[in-house]
């Protein structure tokens, strides 16, 4: 194989004292499809984002060309040659599709002039590598999902990149569309353009790439060959943790009734094909996992009323849900976790204290007044319980540690005992000793007759505490995992497309 | 609905050509050489003005300073030309001093990043305050006394039309070719279509703010300018209020809140619609009072069809996301 | 994942000698402007401090109050209303006019206040569920409104209001007058109410932020709402007392007095962002507004320069809280 474009030694990235990856060592030869899997949080995006300037490596040397690169700048990537197709969609809606395609203005003269013929005849040209069937004088706006992601990958053609990076492109696209991104893909490869691919859809993987890179928990596994692979052996690299010890006891402590606590039935958002039902009974601890983009968050965000839907009922016990709020759920006994704390589920710039009163005001209204003696006896409890390290008075949540904003936070979720408590990353960013009381607290609802229902993108935490794991797919529930079923294997094949549903 | 009617510029078209229609039809003074001027000589200012608030839309800000810079600038010139500079010098100076006036603003919104609209309600505040505190001393004229060359700015017609409105024409196709044509121009969609976006592929959208605040208070000068030229003097009134009408052009012409969206000819049609408007009510002596009030209604419906727009589609975005 | 990396990161505790001067700024502004102003004032104008003088500046502070109350509810849960200039010179000439007509005295008021709360209501529900931005829709209204009172003050032109009508802000209880000690009362009571108060608390959660508010079950749509249709009804019963005071119904009434209102607010602290303001303190900033431009008369200087000032003062405040919001980010 050619000598390397882009190769890596012992690159490090911490966040504070977290490394998101570690020593990781990794080369790109142009003309080669080199594919980086990993499961969620394995360190993919880090490793690119280092690639592309937008983070700089805090130990290890990055080269490109055989030269060492020492500003990283997403301008200075650029002049290199990177270029990388956004999973977020970044387009300008409301100009058309030549202009999104070439954004850089190279049909200008001098002055500035551009003839809007020239650019529209080199824009038809480069739809036309895709099979693209659009009028390039249409705004974006008009185009599906799918098409603009195309454009998107178009743009990043465009600039005649030697490296290309496409995270999770296919996802959106249909199957005519995932096919003609294929066949470029192979024409830039013949072209002696080095493609970096990332991706969860182990098929998709395989099929087309001639490396592939896997990583785990931010460290490289191993970099392999693409010849005999089978998707088994790739999954097994992704995962395989020894997790002897972390298996949940959830349901086992509880012996009351077995009836749902809480049950969703054919929910469906607005544009959504298949509708979600599933349930959860008192002493479980039920998860739902899916890779990214998959449909969780929207589930999760679904069922506690923050984003609408267009059918399903909600059933608390037996009781319908009228009320699609958070307060309507609150009545009824489900509480929520949100999965971005920096987005919602505190207040950053307000003290602990004031943090702990928000969901409790009319409980600790007294006379109309807000009863100080008794939030404090409850943020002294809260502080107790859930191990906050704060003082509850002159602090700004902002300034607490992620692992103790994380804690104040589920504190304000369980106010009391929840009939079912939908949890959203609950241990996101927050560092291992946190972690495991944070697993502790919720095994204990479980066991003392709550019920939880679980979304996380973390594997290991899903099957340390769930009892029953479904796994998502395509905004779809594909299969219900339960007891000795869950395998990381297992939960990972389904999630990663390898298997048919189940 | 169908593909034309997306626009709200395209329905303030259909509305321009039937008032004007009902107003031929009905009226017998609309169609008189005295109304057209009167009409002629609405129109050129706040058209002009008009101009420089649809590329800060399109980039998706805002400029409620612009009748105060007017005014400013038309007291500058008229001060100027009282104490004996030559017109054409007078006349240059004021146009500086709106372009100034422009970049504080772009310094407060691109530099300082103050929300456009609580920065230019501070200037216009200051700019309003200045005109009365130049104004104080002088009688409800203000500053009057110009030398001919200066006045026939104002009063020189050419084939029927007056010069001020072959102003308008000219800079209403130079801004049209200019965001449109050239590569420099373009930039102010990228940007207010997704500034985060431009930031990343380079353009400098620092540059873009300024350039928009200074491009908008120049030609608020200009206007301010030739309404003195044409009234022949420079009062308190010269730019009052002015803002909120072409704000409302703009946003009828197709201009939305967010920014991205807007053409030259959606800003021509918007201020011959309020032009017209206001027009009917002297042709039909209707209380000047019910004008303000129709012209609030008119923002406040602009706005709300905007939202509409939007949500819209937030809606279709959210359905096809999933 | 890409969400996973921010958030690894944690907080660190940034102390920037940078935003406590800001934040010093922001809290103490308005007690160092306020000082220096009196002091200034006191030492180089002797009839500043007199008796006639203050009551005079707290009277005049003690009608237009409401208007800020209202403004700084809005403001704590981030959303301005621009139209409350416009409303109050309605609300206030409608009431006057109907006096004139014969109408009872508190029916004149329940009009009144009736309209501040309709053009509230439009405002809160077009902001709230379109989530237009309310300084544009605002000035929508600001001027549909202002049309309006043009059309009442045509309607009543040549005309005074009627004695009863006019004796209402002349009322005193024991040789104060009532409007006066009402200010006092009210805002040491709203004082209390939004420090104390458990319900109220909910409009600072809201602006803090409002997707926590909701999850934690506050209707956040319901009290926005609220804050608009208070805001309008405060600004029409402060039109009301002041309709009354002025005698003839005047175009010019309640003429920016949103810019004035908006300066006081956020010069006593309130933030464009949300999530801050105090009642006291914005009454007071009303207050030492006031009392700049009264002594700004007393040194002789050019009446219209004083918008010039507190346009200057606008937006140097915005400039301070824009540093302060980014800083927090």
């Amino acid at each position: 194989m050619a000598a390397p474009i882009l190769e890596m030694r012992g690159i490090t990235k911490r966040f504070g004292s977290v490394p998101a990856i570690e020593d990781i060592a990794f080369e790109a030869a142009p003309g080669e499809v080199h594919a980086i899997l990993g499961e969620n949080g394995a360190g993919k995006s880090t490793l690119v984002k280092i690639i592309c300037g937008q983070y700089a490596p805090s130990k290890g040397q990055l080269f490109f060309d055989g030269k060492m690169v020492e500003t990283f700048s997403p301008h200075h990537a650029r002049q290199l040659g990177i270029a990388m197709v956004q999973q977020e969609l970044s387009v300008f809606d409301h100009l058309t599709v030549a202009e999104n395609l070439f954004p850089d203005h190279r049909f200008a003269r001098r002055g500035g002039w551009f003839s809007e013929r020239r650019l529209h005849s080199a824009a038809a040209e480069a739809c036309a590598q895709l099979n693209l069937e659009i009028d390039v004088g249409l705004p974006v706006s008009a185009l599906t999902p799918g098409q603009k992601q195309l454009i998107e990958i178009l743009r990043c053609v465009n600039a005649n990149p030697r490296v290309l990076i496409l995270d999770e492109p296919t996802s959106g696209l249909n199957s005519r569309e995932g096919g003609a991104l294929v066949a470029l893909l192979k024409t830039l490869r013949a072209n002696a353009v080095s493609i970096l691919y990332i991706s969860h859809r182990i098929p998709e993987v395989l099929a087309l790439s001639d490396r592939i890179t896997i990583l785990r928990d931010g460290r490289k596994r191993e970099t392999l060959v693409n010849r005999r692979l089978s998707e088994d052996m790739l999954i097994s690299l992704m995962v395989g943790r020894d997790l002897t010890g972390l298996r949940g006891k959830s349901g086992i402590g509880f012996q009351g009734v077995k009836s749902p606590a809480f049950e969703a039935k054919g929910l469906r958002g607005p544009g959504q094909h298949h509708a979600v039902s599933l349930a959860v009974s008192r002493g479980q601890i039920v998860g739902v996992f899916g890779l990214e983009g998959s449909g969780t968050f929207e589930l999760s965000q679904m069922l506690v009323g923050l984003l609408p839907r267009r059918s399903g009922t909600i059933e608390i016990e037996g009781r319908v849900l009228s009320s699609w709020t958070p307060r309507g759920l609150n009545e009824l006994g489900v509480t929520f976790l949100h999965a971005n704390r920096k987005e919602a589920g505190l207040y950053l710039n307000l003290d602990v204290s004031e943090n702990a009163a928000a969901p409790r005001l009319s409980e600790l209204s007294r006379w109309g007044l807000l009863d100080r003696g008794a939030l404090a006896e409850i943020v002294a409890g809260s502080i107790m319980k859930f191990g906050i390290k704060a003082r509850p008075r002159d602090q700004r949540v902002r300034h607490l540690s992620g692992g103790n904003q994380q804690k104040l936070m589920l504190s304000l979720a369980l106010k009391k005992a929840p009939v079912c408590f939908v949890v959203n990353e609950p241990t996101r960013g927050v560092d291992v000793g946190s972690k495991a009381e944070i697993h502790h607290l919720l095994r204990d609802l479980a066991a003392d007759g709550g019920s939880v229902l679980l979304f996380s993108s973390e594997l290991p935490e899903m099957i340390s505490l769930a009892s029953i794991i479904f796994v998502m797919r395509d905004g779809k529930l594909l299969s219900r995992l339960e007891g000795e079923e869950i395998t990381e294997e297992r939960v990972m094949a389904y999630a990663a497309g390898a298997r048919a549903d189940g | 609905m169908t593909r034309l009617f997306q626009s709200s510029r395209d329905v303030s078209t259909l509305l321009l050509a039937l008032l004007a229609a009902i107003l031929a039809l009905t009226s017998p003074y609309f169609l008189t050489s005295g109304n057209l001027d009167s009409v002629q000589i609405v129109i050129a200012p706040n058209g002009i003005i008009a101009l420089g608030m649809m590329v800060l839309l399109i980039c998706g800000l805002f400029d409620l300073s612009v009748g105060s810079s007017m005014g400013l600038s038309g007291i500058v010139c008229a001060i100027l030309l009282s104490v004996g500079v030559p017109a054409p010098l007078a006349i240059l100076a004021a146009l500086i001093f709106g372009c100034a006036f422009g970049a504080i603003n772009g310094f407060l919104v691109a530099t300082l990043e103050v929300n456009p609209l609580i920065a230019t309600l501070g200037t216009m505040f200051v700019g309003r305050g200045s005109v009365e505190t130049l104004v104080a001393h002088q009688s409800l004229t203000g500053f009057t006394g110009f030398p001919e060359n200066f006045i026939a700015l104002g009063s020189i017609k050419l084939g029927g039309i007056y010069l001020m409105l072959w102003v308008f024409i000219l800079l209403a196709i130079g801004v049209h070719l200019g965001i449109t044509r050239f590569s420099w121009g373009r930039q102010i969609f990228f940007y207010g279509s997704n500034p985060e976006a431009a930031r990343s592929y380079g353009f400098s959208t620092k540059r873009v703010v300024y350039a928009a605040y200074c491009l908008s208070g120049t030609l608020a000068a200009l206007a301010g300018v030739l309404m003195t030229a044409r009234i022949e003097g420079a009062n308190r009134y010269l730019g009052a209020g002015v803002e909120l009408e072409i704000i409302i052009a703009c946003l009828i012409g197709g201009a939305s809140t967010s920014g991205g969206r807007g053409t030259v000819w959606g800003a021509v049609v918007g201020t011959l619609l309020i032009a017209l408007t206001r027009n009917s009510f002297n042709l039909y002596e209707l209380p000047a009072q019910w004008q303000r009030v129709v012209l609030g209604l008119v923002l406040i419906g602009a706005v709300v069809w905007d939202a509409g727009l939007r949500a819209a589609k937030r809606r279709s975005a959210l359905r096809l996301a999933v | 994942m890409a969400e996973f990396e921010i958030n690894v990161v944690e907080a660190p505790p940034k102390r920037s000698s940078g935003r406590a001067t800001l934040v010093f700024l922001r809290e103490y502004g308005i007690a160092v402007v306020a000082m220096l102003a009196l002091i200034f004032l006191s030492l180089f104008r002797a009839n500043f401090l007199s008796y006639q003088n203050i009551s005079s500046l707290l009277y005049g502070v003690s009608l237009d109050f409401y208007v800020v109350v209202g403004f700084t509810f809005l403001l704590i849960m981030g959303e301005v209303d621009l139209s409350v200039g416009s409303v109050y010179a309605l609300s206030g000439m409608t009431a006057g006019y109907l006096a004139t007509q014969g109408v009872p005295l508190w029916l004149c008021l329940v009009v009144g206040l009736a309209i501040g709360a309709a053009v509230g209501a439009i405002n809160g529900v077009l902001v709230v569920k379109l989530r237009i931005n309310s300084i544009i829709l605002t000035i929508g209204t600001l001027l549909a409104v202002r049309g309006l009172a043009d059309v009442v003050a045509a309607i009543m032109a040549g005309h005074r209001y009627s004695e009863n009508f006019r004796a209402v802000p002349h009322w005193r209880i024991f040789g104060v007058s009532w409007t006066i000690i009402v200010m006092f009362l009210t805002v040491g009571i709203l004082e209390f109410v939004l420090s104390r108060g458990a319900t109220v608390r909910a409009i600072y959660y809201i602006g803090q932020n409002p997707k926590s508010a909701f999850i934690h079950g506050m209707s956040v749509d319901r009290y926005r709402i609220g804050g608009f249709v208070l805001s309008g009804i405060l600004a029409a019963f402060a039109g009301f007392l002041v309709a009354g005071r002025v005698t003839i119904p005047d175009v010019n009434m309640g003429r920016q007095l949103e810019f004035n209102i908006l300066t006081a607010a956020v010069l006593g602290g309130a933030s464009l962002f949300g999530g801050r303001g105090r009642v006291l303190n914005s009454t007071i900033a009303l207050f030492v507004l006031a009392v700049i431009l009264n002594g700004l008369i007393m040194f002789g200087v050019e009446p219209a320069l004083q918008q010039v000032i507190v346009g200057a003062v606008l937006v140097s405040i915005v400039v301070v809280d824009t540093r302060i919001n980014h800083e927090e980010r």
